[in-house]
């Protein structure tokens, strides 16, 4: 598991992810849809599937 | 956000249904409402605070909102209800919030009930969705903060409060779009915060996994290495098996095929042990008939000589006078002691003494026919033996004669069986062969059951802990993705601290700049606003080298909050937050409407001047309540920028109203 260093994180994809989290979290000021958990677990799927896209 | 309308029902002196639009238009973004004191001006401001935060600082009666005329013509158990309804977009998104209050009249005395609050959103699809209920104050204070209420819902005539407030820093940042990432950071958490981004991926992790993965392979080797051995013994069991069932096959073919000479072979076998037991009871019969005829043989073979002598001694005349067995010797011993057997006394000369002496010529030595008396009776004694002896020894030797001829019988008869099998193989031999053979297949067979149980054992036990490995293994892929998900994780929430600290100062520092570029604009003196980290504001004077607080006017104190507002909101408008990844993310470029009520009261012409130019210029939308005379010193600046205006019409004291102008 040490293996994985934060320079081999794919830069792209890391901007992709700060982009998306950002967007949902404004989106969620706008109208509180989801609570606290419901957010977490969003911002869990975010980075999930923006790695998954790595492989 | 811009507000597109306010719609008022019997709140206060607006009694019935009042709407008014207000422009959005960016070249006219100004709305003028006119009105003289008492017309209502103040109450169109606490519309929003109530509509927005249920807030209203109404000097008389601030409980009561209900048109005093509605009121007076309620009847009992009829109610009646106040109703603020504001339409504001915000982040392209059109909100319509609404605040209706109750009020019912019982026993002639009108109460208000709770009110409640409405917030619906128009999707971008057209579909109108309501906030939950719970989440209607938070999005009320993300589209406009409470703690800065009174700045947008500015009233003139109360700004001292602004002054005393509690640390706004939070509005701000949260006005300035910062709540996002602040939100985000709170999301995505720490290592120890379980219920975070951060904490589930580690929470989803099995440290342990590799330790066990290494268990369970040593046990898969193990399993493994035993079903080897197992199929080994399986491989040799089979051989054996296939070994003995071969043999077994050839026994049962060889007995088969030679069953007669099975037959004979069985019966010549039978023959030698009867033989054999035959003989030892023969030698055993002989043993007795010559131990008799030692013990009977002289008897037997002196009886022709006895007979002789006992003939003889038939045609001897003996007279046999004496008394068997008496001699002359115990004659002489009876006379010699006196007394007779019969008691009588011996004298010599008495009968009895005579007597006794002439038995002695009849007895022995005196007499021989006593004795041959004797010897005739001992004769025919010795012959009758002689007889028993002879029956015994004739019967002994016929056993022993029956015995060997059934022995010389069977010994023809063995002679027979032999000449028939003989050359041929031993049967006997192969049947013990065949159930050795059988004996051994048992073995086998039950040794390869065994081996195949345990063969199935080691296998389940190498599927149980393959499935264990895998799983394991799996964990420790999912180890590896989990700890690439957390490095992400981590480095946009490490980012997002080090953004909002720096988004923080910076934005301090740029609305601290903007503020004071306003404040230029709109106060003619040197002053200088200075904003701390709690975003108050506060101006200094400078006095030689130094920068003083030298206190507010209330003039200055308005201009203050003015600059401080109208920089928070040209602040707003920029792109506070743009660098997060290459498509850029527009945070906080929102526009946000001033509402103002009598904004130039108290404030001499220079500075009605200057607010009237700088305002619509920074703000997007700007909704004044102004008295008409105050309107004329600020109309030739502003008119061209007024898209709406309105004058409120006051009927009575508790009845306004408003028209377009």
């Amino acid at each position: 598991m040490s293996e994985i260093q934060s320079d081999q994180l794919n830069e792209k994809i890391l901007n992709r992810m700060k982009y998306e989290i950002l967007k949902v979290e404004q989106e969620n000021l706008k109208t509180r849809e989801r609570a606290n958990d419901a957010m977490i677990e969003l911002i869990r799927r975010i980075i999930i599937d923006e790695v998954k896209k790595t492989y | 956000m811009l507000i597109k309308s306010l719609k008022m029902k019997n709140f206060r002196q607006f009694k019935g249904e009042t709407r008014i639009p207000f422009s959005c238009d960016p070249e006219k973004n100004v709305t003028i409402i006119l009105g003289n004191n008492t017309f209502g001006k103040t109450t169109l401001l606490q519309a929003f605070s109530w509509c927005f935060y249920q807030t209203v600082t109404f000097d008389k009666n601030p409980d009561f909102l209900l048109n005093l005329e509605i009121e007076t013509e309620m009847n009992n158990d009829t109610s009646s209800e106040v109703e603020v309804e504001i339409t504001l977009i915000h982040d392209n998104t059109e909100y319509v919030m609404t605040r209706t209050q109750v009020y019912t009249c019982k026993n002639g005395t009108v109460r208000g009930l709770s009110p409640s609050m409405k917030v619906s959103y128009k999707q971008p699809d057209g579909q109108t969705e309501s906030v939950r209920a719970v989440q209607v104050a938070n999005v009320i204070n993300n589209i406009l903060p409470e703690d800065l209420s009174s700045y947008f819902f500015f009233d003139t005539e109360r700004v001292r409060s602004i002054s005393t407030r509690h640390d706004v820093a939070d509005a701000v940042k949260s006005l300035l779009g910062l709540s996002a990432m602040d939100n985000a950071i709170k999301h995505l958490g720490l290592k120890t915060t379980k219920s975070s981004v951060i904490g589930k991926f580690y929470g989803s992790m099995d440290l342990d996994g590799d330790a066990k993965a290494k268990e369970a392979i040593i046990r898969i080797q193990d399993a493994q290495a035993k079903r080897e051995a197992i199929a080994s013994q399986l491989d040799t069991c089979a051989s054996e098996i296939n070994h003995y069932e071969g043999r077994k096959e050839q026994l049962d073919t060889i007995l088969r095929n030679n069953q007669t000479t099975t037959a004979l072979q069985k019966k010549k076998e039978t023959l030698e042990r009867q033989i054999k037991a035959e003989l030892t009871a023969q030698e055993s019969l002989i043993s007795t008939y010559l131990k008799e005829f030692n013990y009977g043989s002289l008897q037997f073979y002196a009886q022709p000589l006895l007979q002789r002598a006992l003939d003889f001694l038939k045609e001897a005349k003996i007279d046999d006078k004496g008394i068997k067995d008496l001699t002359a010797i115990t004659i002489m011993d009876v006379i010699k002691s006196g007394k007779c057997i019969c008691g009588a006394e011996i004298v010599e000369g008495n009968k009895v003494y005579d007597h006794l002496m002439h038995l002695i010529a009849f007895v022995p030595p005196e007499s021989i026919g006593n004795a041959v008396r004797n010897y005739r009776e001992k004769l025919s004694s010795f012959g009758s033996s002689s007889d028993r002896i002879y029956d015994s020894l004739k019967s002994r030797f016929e056993d022993i004669f029956r015995s060997k001829s059934r022995v010389q019988e069977w010994n023809e008869e063995l002679e027979d069986v032999s000449t028939q099998i003989k050359g041929k193989e031993n049967m006997r031999q192969y049947e013990l062969e065949l159930v050795d053979v059988k004996a051994r297949l048992r073995e086998f067979q039950a040794k390869k059951e065994r081996l195949i149980r345990d063969d199935e054992g080691c296998k389940q036990n190498i599927e149980t802990y393959q499935k264990i490995y895998d799983s394991l293994v799996a964990v420790s892929g999912k180890n590896k993705t989990a700890m690439q998900y957390i490095m992400y994780a981590e480095s946009i929430r490490d980012w997002l601290d080090e953004a909002y600290r720096d988004k923080e100062d910076l934005i301090r520092e740029k609305l601290e700049t903007k503020v004071n570029a306003i404040f230029e604009r709109m106060y003619h003196g040197h002053r200088r606003v200075v904003i701390d980290r709690k975003y108050q504001v506060t101006l200094l004077s400078s006095l030689a080298d130094k920068e003083v607080d030298t206190g507010e006017s209330e003039g200055s104190n308005r201009v203050k909050n003015f600059a401080f507002i109208a920089g928070l909101v040209a602040l707003a408008k920029e792109k506070i937050i743009s660098d997060s990844g290459e498509e850029g993310l527009n945070l906080t470029s929102e526009p946000y409407p001033l509402v103002m009520d009598a904004p130039f009261s108290n404030a001499d012409e220079i500075h009605t001047g200057n607010i009237s130019r700088v305002l619509p210029e920074v703000a997007e939308q700007v909704i004044m309540f102004v008295m008409q005379k105050d309107w004329r010193y600020a109309e030739p600046l502003m008119n061209s920028r007024v898209g709406l205006r309105y004058a409120l019409d006051k009927h009575s004291e508790t009845y306004s109203g408003i028209k377009g102008v």
